[in-house]
């Protein structure tokens, strides 16, 4: 038998454990274990959206003004909007609308704020670390929806350009994220002696710093996926997000607010679904902070 | 007879954990008279921290859970009081913690803090006083334990002190609610060897004078040996070793006390002994019987029990079947 | 006297200040005076015993010399070069031949990286072997600190801390340095493993030829270990000697201190202990350096002069300096013309 063989297999065998061992204790929160159920199923739903909602054709250019605004029913479990479509089927597509732009702006933000963080962080009290980290200020002093109005306004009103101003205002938090813990960690024994041995700045920080910072990283983007969307729609609903027909959740719950109180299902039931995928997401946020946070003990 | 200051009988304690149960503490008995001073010394993970946790109430509990045995404070049981006795009780015993830059709270004075402490303890004991009374208080405690200035103290915060200083302002936070039995905890571990000589000589000095009952649990043998009449050696969870103090440096008897001492650097220059052979063992499978037999060289068959306190002399008890009659 | 081997390290009035942060509404900046002015050498296989309390710079000086802080002032040679003075290729070398040991086995380990990882860096970095051959290597590695080879896919968390140290000590060995920095190497560990971890370093020196500069406060401790001893305060060597030498008469009245400071366990210790000299005052700390003699304002044998001047290091013979005016020239003179 060779010692890699076997070594694998306790390797594989460790992994087990550490699994098993995270999941005791991510599950030791019930509130966890919900936000982790719901958002599983916001994700399945919006991936199998197509075949999951009654009415896809209802996501796209559709009236049907014979069944308009009909409160929920049998058929209709949310109802149908004001020119005839379901409200259901809506929410489930804009679900999808909403974790692709999360997806997507989380994947424009974390690197570069990420790498940011590190540099000014390692190299905190130069100069460097001064331009970045007072650009990142700026950024950060201006009112998130301001900036993004401003943007918004310079650019035509889609949500690929709503994707980027909330880009624009989200990467600051990681890279004070990630220089808070650089800038800390630099001075710990393990980094020194990394240095001390002839490592360079670039290994230190990739090798030694990075994975340290994996896990906050990681429970920031679980908890910034529901505010993401949050902030999405709050651009939607001022106009500047999906335009109609397409069904954002937040131009939803714009339109809706017409009809209220009388066609009330058109408004409430996307604003509970913009809800519960923020809830979500910060329930699996939380339980993975409280998981990861623990773990070195 | 009159009750001792602080029993503990058969004390058993065990940690719930994922990886399973961790039977910590197996069985440790302690008597400490009023008036005496006690050291109890071990090395990590031996014990001696919980016990004195579990006889303040302050044990985490879950996943520590008291698994069987007696905690009293003259005779009462501790574990079974109800929630008014156990203040009482509480208020006649104070803890001078560990560490003091991690024990006092770095965002408040000092003087806020000790005030804060002769406030609670008053209420606890039924009486309330006023501000100045407090302030005074203060002052003559801070005072007490040889502080040079103490109006500046109280307007400092704790990250302004020294090592020293902080160790000093915790012993007064202990002192200042009149206590009969005081417990210090590593009283000198993170302190400078010629601030640890001022402020053992300062507890040395403050226990006589009040006659106060001190308990001092430790890994530090210097420690033990200057401030303390009898010692208990803890080795993971069990009794070693109890003697009075100067005995126990004389005369060790069990094998683990003899290899401690040992392991201890001398001014002699004797050289450097290789520690105790093996490592603490696992709490969640213990060796069953006594835990230090895996590690020992007089290990025999019959070790696979759990030895009982033999006597050899007045006041030393050894729990080693190397010294059964 | 015994054959002192070739000369190592040598420091020469080694200077090691950090600028306080300069205020809006203060004039002065100011230093703080971790290292201040530090002179001694280190031969082939010595261990000189770096010995003081907090503020004292000890540690200050052996980053200084592993390059984590560059001096001041001062020189540092390093086997006859100017580690000042040489440039980014040889310091390489350099960083292959002098290594450290922390003292917190529990942050000098990368917490996310296993055993095998963190050994492999200095392969990696220095580019030693490759492949099978590093994995054979660090196998060895873990052998001669004592740790059988299946530690290697352990995380930091799960070992214990003498065995995390013996990890560190790995580490260090790992490119084959001939000088070691050891900054209280045993002082987070328990009392049964320090002996464990302190008979491991001595073999190492043996087997290897290695020379270790031992940062400690732990007396007792270099009174076994070390070949000479160097007591260090507010940046400051105040007395350095033999071992034996050392101990038989400690002549600086801060030595004295410490020395009788130290509680021991034996009688026949109690008996070596110098007089007891009741130690008094905080330990001062290096931003508020007092004039003069830096330990005057706690010295029970202070004189007029020590408020003022600051003494220089006199040799008394035998290897033993001490920086102290009780010893100079003038005051023997003085004191034989006044008394008998």
């Amino acid at each position: 038998m060779s010692i890699e063989g076997s070594e694998y297999r306790g390797f594989l065998a460790r992994r087990r454990e550490r699994i098993g061992k995270g999941w005791h204790k991510f599950s030791r929160n019930p509130l966890s274990i919900v936000g982790l159920t719901a958002v599983l199923l916001i994700i399945f739903l919006a991936v199998f959206a197509p075949y999951v909602a009654p009415y896809p054709k209802h996501a796209g250019k559709f009236v049907n003004f014979a069944e308009a605004s009909q409160p929920p029913s049998w058929k209709y479990p949310f109802g149908t909007d004001v020119v005839g479509r379901d409200v259901l089927s809506r929410i489930l597509f804009g679900y999808r609308f909403s974790l692709v732009m999360a997806v997507i702006v989380l994947a424009l933000v974390v690197p570069p704020g990420v790498v940011l963080g590190l540099i000014a962080g390692y190299l905190k009290g130069k100069w460097i670390d001064t331009i970045i980290m007072r650009i990142t200020d700026i950024f950060l002093s201006i009112p998130p929806l301001v900036l993004a109005l401003a943007i918004a306004s310079i650019l035509t009103p889609n949500l690929f350009n709503s994707m980027i101003a909330v880009s624009l205002m989200w990467w600051p938090w990681y890279c004070r994220l990630v220089y808070g813990i650089t800038s800390s960690l630099r001075n710990e024994f393990f980094v020194q002696a990394a240095d001390v041995i002839g490592a360079g700045k670039g290994h230190i920080l990739v090798r030694e710093i990075l994975p340290n910072c994996i896990s906050p990283i990681f429970t920031k983007m679980s908890l910034d996926v529901g505010w993401v969307i949050l902030l999405g729609a709050s651009l939607s609903f001022v106009g500047l997000g999906a335009q109609p027909p397409k069904p954002g959740l937040g131009t939803m719950v714009a339109d809706g607010m017409k009809y209220l109180p009388d066609q009330w299902w058109t408004a409430i039931f996307p604003a509970i679904a913009i809800l519960i995928v923020v809830l979500a997401f910060n329930l699996l946020g939380d339980g993975l902070r409280d998981l990861l946070t623990a773990e070195e003990v | 007879m009159p009750f001792p200051l602080l029993e503990v009988r058969d004390l058993r304690i065990d940690f719930d954990m994922y990886e399973g149960t961790f039977k910590v503490l197996d069985g440790f008995s302690l008597v400490v008279q009023k008036g005496e001073k006690v050291g109890i010394v071990g090395e990590t993970g031996c014990g001696k921290s919980i016990t004195m946790q579990a006889a303040l109430g302050i044990l985490p509990m879950p996943p520590g859970r008291i698994s069987s045995g007696e905690i009293r404070f003259l005779g009462k049981d501790l574990l079974t009081a109800n929630a008014r006795d156990l203040k009482e009780i509480r208020s006649r015993i104070s803890l001078i913690p560990q560490d003091p830059s991690a024990s006092l709270n770095p965002v408040f004075k000092v003087g806020t803090q000790l005030m804060d402490v002769i406030k609670y303890s008053a209420s606890s004991r039924g009486q309330t006083g006023n501000a100045k009374e407090r302030r005074r208080l203060a002052l003559n405690a801070l005072k007490e334990v040889g502080l040079p200035d103490p109006e500046r103290n109280m307007n400092s915060y704790p990250i302004q002190l020294s090592g020293g200083m902080q160790q000093r302002i915790l012993i007064a936070m202990a002192l200042v609610t009149e206590p009969e039995l005081l417990i210090a905890d590593e009283p000198s571990t993170a302190l400078d060897v010629t601030i640890q000589d001022q402020i053992l000589r300062l507890m040395k000095e403050i226990v006589d004078k009040r006659q106060l009952t001190i308990v001092i649990i430790t890994h530090n043998l210097g420690v033990v040996r200057e401030l303390t009449d009898r010692t208990y050696v803890m080795y993971a969870g069990q009794l070693a070793e109890v003697a009075r103090t100067k005995h126990l440096f004389s005369q060790s008897k069990h094998p683990y006390t003899q290899g401690l001492i040992k392991s201890v650097p001398k001014l002699t220059g004797e050289g450097i002994s290789s520690g105790i052979e093996g490592m603490i063992p696992d709490y969640s499978n213990p060796p069953k019987g006594c835990r230090f037999r895996p590690r020992c060289e007089y290990a025999m068959a019959i070790c696979e029990e759990k030895p009982p306190d033999f006597v050899v002399e007045e006041e030393h008890k050894v729990a080693c079947f190397l010294y059964r009659k | 006297m015994k054959d002192l081997g070739e000369v190592m390290l040598v420091l020469e009035d080694v200077r090691k200040y950090f600028p306080l942060p300069r205020r809006i509404f203060k004039r002065k900046g100011g230093y703080i005076k971790a290292v201040d002015g530090v002179t001694f050498s280190v031969h082939r296989e010595d261990i000189l015993g770096l010995v003081g309390e907090s503020g004292s710079g000890k540690s200050t000086l052996g980053y200084t010399l592993v390059r984590i802080y560059r001096p001041t002032a001062g020189k540092i040679s390093f086997l006859g070069k100017d580690i000042g003075k040489i440039d980014r290729g040889e310091l390489k070398g350099f960083k292959k031949n002098m290594q450290i040991v922390f003292q917190d086995p529990g942050s000098s380990l990368n917490p996310r990286r296993t055993v095998e990882q963190t050994l492999e860096l200095p392969l990696r970095v220095h580019n030693i072997d490759g492949g099978k051959e590093r994995r054979r290597r660090i196998r060895e590695l873990l052998s001669v600190v004592g740790l059988p080879g299946v530690y290697m896919q352990k995380y930091p968390s799960a070992l214990s801390g003498g065995q995390k140290q013996r990890v560190a000590i790995a580490r260090a060995l790992a490119t084959e340095p001939s000088f070691l920095v050891l900054d209280e190497p045993t002082s987070a560990l328990d009392v049964s493993v320090q002996g464990k971890i302190i008979s491991l370093l001595l073999a190492l020196h043996d087997e290897f030829s290695l020379s270790y500069l031992f940062i400690t406060h732990d007396l007792s401790l270099m009174r076994n270990v070390a070949t000479s001893v160097a007591i260090m305060y507010l940046g400051k060597i105040c007395e350095i000697a033999p071992t034996a030498e050392f101990f038989a008469e400690p002549l600086h009245p801060y030595t004295q201190m410490l020395l009788s400071s130290i509680p021991v366990l034996t009688d026949e210790e109690e008996t070596l202990k110098p007089k007891k000299v009741t130690s008094t005052g905080e330990v001062p700390s290096p931003v508020n350096i007092p004039s003069g003699c830096g330990f005057h304002p706690r010295c029970h044998k202070r004189m007029d002069m020590c408020s003022q001047i600051d003494p220089e290091m006199i040799e008394m013979g035998d290897g033993h300096a001490v920086r102290c005016h009780l010893y100079s020239e003038a005051e023997i003179t003085a004191l034989s013309s006044q008394g008998t």
